[in-house]
């Protein structure tokens, strides 16, 4: 940058110089240090020249290539066979919703409501309504997979850790109406994904 | 309260809590509904501690059993509410479930319990032991209030803040077991301002993966250290003078706890053998020359069962 300055500097100090200060010694400047950044001209002699003839006639280049090729054929493919091998998902990975149950085998959801309030896309429609036995739980949990955004608050909003986001995203329906889930279909993904959400769910929390 | 009538302290759960041992041995046992294993809401609160507090689980086993299963209930509600901070991604859900937990609380005074295992099984102790809706309702509040600022300004506010989460909680605890002593009450505050502050420098590494600082701004200025440095997981000589500084203060605490061991009520030292986690922390963190990132402090200590017992039996914490 100060070079650049200095050159800059250069003419106008010439001018200078070249109007009324014709005393003023100007510093000599000596350029010797270039360096040359783009491709170099192939050379044209003679060894140079006979050492490429050389490589096309032997196909070096094509050797090379048929290696890496080789290389290729004998690493771990890239690609994996899907419907029976699945990619790894992170445990905070956000998928189909389920509704948990406590081990004893009573639902968890306890109708607060807080997902409902909290659903960005007010995908979740709930109705509750208290049992004989005194507790409160919901009547109607729906959920429209066609609205829901999955990001992931309901499951965040939950203080019981009913709702959660499992680690299925293979669940593709025919028709649209499919997608609006109710209770019953909630329930029944939270006991066949239970194993999987409970080790996601695991971690030491305290220390922190 | 109708439930303190049928609250037995004196545990049936206890079998429940063997079974559980013996499922634990295959920790990914399929789910089942029908389960063979009887899972009450104590030992819901007992598998919720085990899995998320698994020291303090240990030190929840050495309490006699009179008083284990409310010691269980008021460990899981604890963790209920540690839990908040690290699971929302954004405060206003983090009010709404601390609303929630407060909600529940004054629910649970007015008797009419939420009906999650948790609250039920805290109904359950507090009619019975008479415990102080106070210490709960602070233990929620500094931790509410911790989710408004994710930082403290000065070692003072975190002495406050680990006053309020952990001393409550051994407040809860002395009530449990009976004792209502100011001397023990002193040392339960000292107890748990040191377990705060051993917390806060624990965490350091976590909290700096999700890019917080927890260290008191005061301490740093003072050691010229830029949070970044921290969050980068640098340690320098500054940051290990901080961080000696800070584990000095608990140090302080916990010796001044331990020092009025004399003067406490019997049976005190049960609530406090944790203290051993604080002092197992600290005296690794010196091996370590107070880098708080050394991969060492993030080890399980494997002798912990055998110290607390042996603390136990010399009635000692």
């Amino acid at each position: 940058m100060a070079t650049l300055k200095i050159f800059c500097a250069r003419s106008t100090l010439q001018r200078l110089t070249k109007q009324n200060l014709a005393s003023i010694s100007v510093l000599p400047q000596n350029r010797s240090h270039f360096k040359q950044v783009g491709q170099q001209p192939p050379s044209l002699e003679w060894k140079p020249i006979m050492d490429r003839a050389a490589g096309s006639v032997f196909w070096n280049e094509l050797l090379k290539g048929l290696g890496i090729c080789l290389g290729m054929i004998l690493k771990e493919p890239a690609n994996i066979n899907y419907p029976f091998e699945k990619g790894p998902l992170s445990p905070r990975f956000r998928g189909e919703h389920a509704l948990r149950r406590y081990p004893s085998g009573e639902e968890r959801c306890i109708a607060c409501k807080l997902c409902e309030a909290i659903c960005p896309a007010q995908a979740i429609t709930i109705e509750a309504e208290t049992r004989a036995d005194g507790s409160r739980r919901t009547t109607r949990y729906d959920i429209d997979m066609t609205k829901c955004i999955y990001c992931g608050f309901c499951q965040e909003a939950c203080p019981v850790d009913a709702i959660v986001e499992g680690p299925n995203f293979e669940y593709s329906t025919e028709t649209r109406e499919e997608l609006l889930y109710n209770k019953e279909k909630l329930l029944s993904n939270g006991d066949k994904w239970e194993p999987e959400i409970a080790a996601n769910l695991q971690s030491d929390y305290l220390y922190r | 309260m109708n439930l303190s009538k049928q609250y037995m302290p004196l545990p049936k759960h206890l079998s429940e809590i063997m079974m559980l041992f013996c499922k634990h041995n295959n920790l990914r046992q399929p789910f089942r509904l029908k389960s063979t294993v009887k899972c009450s809401d104590i030992s819901y609160c007992v598998d919720l501690v085990r899995k998320s507090d698994y020291e303090n689980y240990l030190g929840t086993l050495l309490l006699p059993k009179s008083s284990q299963r409310a010691a269980f209930a008021i460990r899981a509600f604890n963790i209920e509410l540690a839990q908040v901070r690290d699971t929302v991604s954004e405060r206003r859900i983090g009010l709404m479930r601390m609303q929630f937990l407060k909600d529940a609380m004054d629910k649970i005074y007015q008797s009419e319990i939420p009906n999650t295992p948790v609250a039920t099984e805290l109904a359950g102790a507090c009619g019975y032991y008479k415990l102080s809706k106070r210490w709960f309702h602070r233990m929620i509040d500094a931790r509410t209030s911790l989710l408004h600022s994710d930082s403290f300004n000065t070692v003072k506010d975190v002495e406050d803040y680990a006053e309020n989460v952990n001393s409550s909680l051994y407040y809860l605890l002395l009530e449990c077991l009976g004792i209502k002593n100011i001397h023990s009450d002193h040392a339960a505050s000292h107890l748990g301002k040191a377990q705060g502050i051993v917390t806060v420098l624990r965490a350091s590494p976590y909290h700096a993966s999700v890019r917080q600082v927890q260290i008191p701004m005061e301490i740093l200025t003072k050691h010229k250290i830029s949070q970044e440095d921290i969050i980068r997981g640098k340690s320098s000589q500054p940051l290990k003078d901080a961080v000696f500084e800070l584990a000095s203060t608990a140090n302080l605490h916990l010796t001044k706890s331990r020092s009025l061991m004399s003067s406490l009520p019997q049976g005190c030292y049960l609530a406090f053998l944790n203290a051993c986690v604080c002092d197992h922390y600290l005296k690794s963190l010196q091996k370590v020359d107070f880098n708080i990132f050394d991969g060492k402090l993030q080890q399980k200590n494997p002798l912990l069962a055998y110290q607390m017992f042996i603390k136990k039996l010399r009635r000692q914490y």
